[in-house]
């Protein structure tokens, strides 16, 4: 009698325990964390983003506010190909070729038409997209996820922008051009599978 | 052998959770429950933002009918959604009108001037529509529905007013018109999502 009370005393308990989470990441919350720090713990993409930011900046305006708006609305579109299952090829040379394009932008401090320079974004941002939308469906809360990495992405640009208005300074210029030269560098290095 | 069962009676009626569909806050009656109630849901976040957004870029004159068109459209979506006739498919139209108002925000250009009512009966609507107390009954859930109205007007007033106040410079325009890219881009992957998960 003892021992059956026992065993059920036992289960009472083992019934009640909870997983013990020290950092949950579940719900609203975790899903946002989760869809904010997957563009930050990417250096493809974190360094491609800021040479978003960097090109807007070295064109002025328009340009410095179109390209923002332009990136996530296309990265939209792409990550819903993702999200659809649609497949794209060759989605991570995408994105280290747009860290060596856009990077090269920079170096050179190129001024296509807008028309362009959105283009050249846009397409990129295809692939950013594509490759955040496929983690879309596994995460805790998916509209929270995505308004955390379309914040993370913009933010990125906005620090681009921000270290790309020291152009209106000539020693800002060469370092940034510089900046846009190591950024193109790296592109290649992701490419040729060396970073 | 009865004392087990008792025992197993009452772990088993300590393990039900009480089923929330919007984790409403511990400590509140409904009807500060349904204030908070826009806040607590992403899909909900988003189209008053966008809207707000898009209402705030202009000036009162176009906001003139807006904000009363808001006001009956959510009374009335409220209203439905209180009866138990909303439908399943609601929260699909409140993405897409985040989506569209993110988008218009973006573009920064003055639509038509019957647009700007007809975003607010919109929106309301659709965030009336989908704001059904669940588990909740009689005068409970009359005062979350009245809650939750209250909350949409008061939200959507706060950020109609800040983006009215930061639209008055050029580069707050743009910060504004990023946000409105985003609201969209958001709202696009998932929307996106849930058209493939069915």
């Amino acid at each position: 009698m003892i021992m059956t009370r026992t065993i059920i005393g036992a289960l009472f308990f083992l019934l009640l325990a909870d997983a013990a989470l020290a950092h949950e990441a579940e719900g609203f919350a975790g899903g946002f964390v989760s869809g904010f720090l997957h563009p930050l713990f990417g250096w493809d993409h974190v360094v491609a983003m800021v040479a978003v930011g960097l090109w807007g900046a070295f064109l002025g305006v328009p340009a410095i506010w179109l390209l923002p708006v332009v990136f996530p609305l296309v990265m939209a579109v792409g990550g819903a190909a993702g999200v659809a299952g649609m497949p794209l090829p060759a989605v991570e040379a995408g994105i280290a070729a747009s860290a060596l394009v856009l990077g090269a932008m920079v170096a050179l401090a190129a001024r296509p038409p807008l028309w362009a320079a959105a283009v050249i974004v846009g397409v990129f941002a295809v692939f950013h997209g594509h490759a955040h939308g496929t983690e879309l469906p596994h995460a805790a809360n998916p509209l929270a996820y995505s308004a955390g990495f379309v914040i993370s992405t913009g933010l990125l640009h906005l620090s681009g922008i921000a270290l790309g208005l020291a152009a209106r300074w000539r020693a800002g210029r060469v370092a940034i051009r510089a900046g846009g030269g190591a950024i193109a560098l790296a592109g290649v290095g992701f490419l040729t599978g060396v970073l | 052998m009865i004392r087990a069962g008792a025992l197993l009676a009452a772990a088993l009626t300590i393990l039900p959770v009480t089923g929330h569909a919007h984790s409403p806050v511990e400590g509140m009656n409904e009807f500060y429950n349904g204030v908070l109630h826009p806040l607590l849901v992403p899909a909900h976040i988003l189209l008053i933002l966008a809207t707000g957004l898009f209402l705030g870029q202009r000036g009162p004159r176009e906001n003139r009918l807006a904000l009363p068109a808001f006001l009956l459209a959510g009374a009335t979506g409220l209203g439905l959604a209180g009866s138990g006739v909303a439908p399943d498919t609601v929260r699909g139209f409140v993405l897409a009108g985040a989506m569209a108002m993110g988008l218009l925000t973006a573009l920064g250009r003055r639509a038509p001037l019957a647009l700007y009512p007809a975003a607010g009966a919109f929106a309301g609507l659709f965030l009336g529509l989908d704001s059904a107390p669940e588990a909740l009954a009689g005068r409970e859930r009359i005062l979350a529905l009245v809650g939750t109205g209250v909350g949409l007007n008061l939200w959507l007033i706060y950020a109609c007013g800040i983006a009215d106040f930061f639209s008055k410079k050029p580069w707050q325009r743009i910060g504004l018109r990023i946000l409105g890219s985003w609201v969209a881009a958001s709202s696009i992957l998932v929307l996106a999502l849930t058209a493939s998960s069915r």
